[in-house]
């Protein structure tokens, strides 16, 4: 399947990507990247976050690394975004930004500087 | 990366309600990502814990996420069951209904054709209306199968096992059906040998 064809993402998926995208994480790294990107607004919960993560696992957008830090839990798995998550999570900001674009062009946001 | 909780962990008793507020999940889920929940749980928990007192507000959004999530993760498996189950009987117990019946319809030509003497008396046993009757009864058998048959679970780690008992029914419940329908036939052509 393309990666248009995983589109569209629900939020928290593309919350998770985007938290992969930046670095491989543990459950619960995700969690406090994807509430401190949003500035508390989004909380994410255990059941949500692993519900979703299961999808994207089984749609081969996430994958569990092999190894992880010496230093950390020996419980905690750690995740990271594959090639196709990669391409769907820029497909999605593609998608997403042509809304804003539509948006804008509506005078419903500003247009920036 | 180190650990970053500094807090309080759940009581024992708020152990026990998570425990099971995580049995609620299908049990392959839980096996893959219980302990990995458990843990988060606990560690969500306990950056909470520091900025507020009273937990019970903690308590009913994540263990209302918990409980939810694990009601949406059955009915999503339940749909996708009822779908693979329509698949599996479509490719297995529709095949094998769909060969018996070309079989049954060539047993009625086949007098024509040949004169055979036993595949004649089948011809009789199986009129037309018989057949029509058999073959309705056979559609209505293999409607059930699909409605209740054991369907293949989609999930993380797939059960093959239930995927291989789904096949075994329909190719099982067919042939029997299939077996039954040319049954006379088969007795026919002995007795007349």
């Amino acid at each position: 399947m393309s990666a248009e064809g995983h589109l569209p993402l629900t939020a928290v998926e593309f919350e998770i990507l985007l938290a992969l995208a930046e670095r491989d994480r543990h459950g619960y790294a995700i969690m406090r990247a994807v509430e401190k990107r949003s500035s508390g607004r989004v909380t994410l919960h255990p059941g949500t976050l692993y519900r979703a993560l299961s999808r994207m696992l089984s749609r081969g957008l996430t994958e569990e690394l092999d190894d992880r830090p010496t230093t950390d839990d020996a419980r905690r798995r750690y995740y990271r975004l594959t090639p196709l998550g990669r391409r769907v999570a820029t497909s999605e900001a593609q998608r997403l930004a042509q809304q804003v674009n539509a948006a804008r062009a509506l005078d419903l946001l500003p247009n920036p500087a | 990366m180190k650990r970053e909780v500094i807090g309080r962990w759940p009581s024992p008793a708020g152990e026990r309600v998570l425990a099971i507020l995580v049995a609620l999940y299908p049990a392959d889920f839980r096996a893959r990502f219980g302990a990995e929940m458990r843990q988060c749980f606990r560690d969500q928990y306990a950056v909470a814990s520091r900025r507020q007192r009273n937990m019970l507000w903690y308590w009913l959004r994540a263990g209302a996420d918990l409980a939810l999530g694990a009601v949406a993760e059955r009915l999503a498996r339940l749909i996708a069951s009822r779908r693979s189950a329509l698949a599996v009987g479509a490719a297995g117990g529709g095949g094998t209904f769909a060969a018996g019946s070309a079989l049954y319809c060539l047993c009625c030509v086949a007098p024509t054709l040949f004169g055979q003497a036993g595949v004649q008396v089948a011809a009789e046993l199986y009129g037309y209306r018989d057949g029509l009757l058999a073959t309705s009864l056979g559609v209505l058998a293999l409607a059930f199968w699909l409605a209740h048959a054991p369907a293949p679970a989609t999930s993380v780690a797939e059960p093959v096992k239930w995927g291989r008992l789904a096949r075994a029914s329909a190719n099982g419940g067919a042939s029997v059906w299939t077996v039954a329908l040319f049954a006379p036939w088969l007795v026919s052509l002995v007795h007349a040998h």
